[in-house]
């Protein structure tokens, strides 16, 4: 047991059904939404809330805490934005949980949100080859044909395969068993049924990953508070408590990667489940991030769900599903639930709560009192782990 | 050469510097030695400022690929592939490459640099790779 077990709890949560076309709202506004919502689903009341972390909207970036906290009508004693990728909304959860352990604040608002902008996301990979001091990213790998992050996967993916024989079809059945998760969730953006063979005969988009392991663009967000445990049990649900917490950060570039195949999962995941207390085995529902179908196979080896290199059998083997043995991203994981943005991320933390609670609708599991929740940013580069449970 | 030049950056040109003049450098601490990639005025070791260069053999292994189908810059035509190559007097250093189509390409399989001219009113090139064995296959002829 770690100083945060059970310091404060996920108690509000608050979430946009992820849309193709960008809605007509500003990344702002849409947070407003949000952080009312997740107020009132954690029975809070709007002055209640005494802390903020964010991440920067719409390309706002110097002191946009204090910038939503005066939009929202907040007066926080403790703001933050955080800056983890897709690992920024699981570690805003134990971020939260210190600074209210450390009593500095008692119920933290969590928020982020993200509306597509195709012109933005073009831009994103035309960079120039040069991103300044220490930036190498532009002159080492877009001069010779801009990666994307697509690409750094497909390295991941065909070195996995290299080195221990996975095959696309194992690959495969995570994108087809959480297909078959988000047909029983109708907030998911991609709920048509989805086969073995429709993934592996799809496109190739970066070889070896074909077009339905791949996250597509999309606007969406999400809210949820972290409360101190009385105010956590003041709301009439269940609060999903933070049990264990751990981050590791290896590099940025692609290149600068200790072990492609071996992601910092290792680190954050061993740090959350010794914080926690339990193990792997006791994990009820895993919700982890999932870019690229690579990433929830390589998690699940790194978290210690089963040995190193053993993923693809191991995917195979078990119904990943929401009536399987080991429910993996029963809302469908960000591969057909959804990615809008820096919010995908928080997906899998509202799963969790939704699953924990016992709210999760045709796809709730029979007895879920542990979940394993994991946030992936950049090129494998930064992890947050979480154990939450009832 | 077409599509993205890289920046005339004094931390990093020495790369496209020294690929003009037909060689492969890493950067390094002048100080401790310490291997800098990617390149940086700082070591983090030693705390120096002090860095420079050092010329390795231009020999290296394929440590991953992957063919590109769909374009996301339009000075690149897809397909094409693109290769991290792990330097083999510098197991560790990376380096990026490109490779036009769809070549045939094995992990580990030995690579050789070749040097590819910026043009244009620059003087550097780019460090590109082909297969060391074999140059039957290789893709640039």
């Amino acid at each position: 047991m770690g100083e945060l077990t059970r310091a404060a709890a996920v108690t509000g949560i608050a979430e946009l059904t992820p849309t193709k076309s960008p809605p007509p709202d500003r990344e702002i506004e849409i947070m407003a939404v949000l952080a009312r919502d997740a107020i009132a689903d954690a029975g809070l009341r709007h002055d209640d809330i005494d802390g903020l972390l964010v991440v920067p909207a719409g390309g706002m970036r110097m002191l946009f805490p204090s910038l939503l906290a005066e939009y929202l009508g907040l007066r926080p004693t403790y703001a933050d934005q955080v800056d983890l990728g897709g690992a920024t909304a699981a570690g805003m959860v134990w971020r939260a949980a210190a600074a209210i352990a450390a009593g500095q604040c008692r119920a933290v608002l969590c928020v982020m949100a993200s509306v597509l902008d195709p012109a933005r996301f073009a831009r994103a990979f035309r960079s120039e080859g040069g991103g300044g001091p220490s930036l190498g990213f532009g002159e080492f790998e877009s001069t010779y044909g801009p990666m994307g992050v697509n690409s750094s996967y497909a390295m991941a993916a065909r070195r996995h395969m290299h080195t221990y024989g996975t095959t696309s079809e194992q690959l495969a059945k995570i994108a087809v068993d959480q297909r078959t998760n988000a047909m029983a969730n109708p907030m998911a953006m991609y709920r048509e049924p989805l086969t073995i063979e429709e993934v592996v005969n799809a496109r190739l988009v970066v070889d070896p990953l074909h077009l339905y392991e791949i996250v597509r663009p999309c606007s969406g967000g999400a809210a949820w508070v972290v409360a101190a445990p009385d105010l956590a049990l003041a709301n009439g649900r269940p609060p999903a408590w933070l049990l264990g917490a751990g981050e590791k950060i290896t590099h940025s570039n692609l290149v600068a990667s200790p072990d492609v195949t071996r992601t910092p999962v290792v680190e954050s995941a061993a740090r959350a489940f010794a914080m926690a207390g339990v193990t792997p085995a006791d994990i009820d529902l895993v919700s982890v991030y999932d870019c690229y179908t690579i990433m929830v196979l390589l998690t699940l080896e790194d978290a210690g769900f089963c040995p190193k290199g053993a993923g693809g059998p191991f995917v195979a083997d078990h119904d990943l599903t929401y009536a399987g043995d080991l429910p993996v991203n029963t809302h469908g994981g960000q591969l057909s639930f959804g990615q809008p943005g820096i919010a995908g991320g928080a997906s899998h933390i509202t799963e969790a709560v939704r699953q924990l609670r016992g709210e999760a609708g045709e796809r709730q599991l029979a007895d879920c009192e542990l979940a394993f929740v994991n946030g992936n940013g950049g090129t494998m580069s930064e992890e947050a782990s979480l154990v939450l449970g009832r | 050469m077409s599509g993205i030049r890289p920046a005339r950056d004094p931390d990093t040109w020495g790369v496209f510097a020294a690929a003009a003049d037909g060689r492969v450098v890493v950067g390094e601490c002048s100080s401790c030695r310490a291997v800098l990639h990617l390149p940086r005025p700082y070591c983090h070791r030693c705390g120096s400022f002090e860095v420079g260069w050092r010329t390795v053999a231009g020999r290296g292994r394929l440590w991953s690929w992957t063919t590109v189908h769909q374009s996301i810059h339009p000075a690149f035509e897809a397909p094409y592939t693109v290769v991290v190559v792990e330097l083999d007097d510098e197991p560790g250093v990376r380096l990026v490459g490109r490779v036009p189509g769809e070549p045939d390409l094995e992990i580990g399989m030995a690579l050789v640099a070749r040097f590819e001219p910026l043009g244009g009113d620059g003087d550097g090139a780019l460090v590109q790779w082909d297969p060391a064995e074999d140059r039957r296959n290789a893709w640039v002829s």
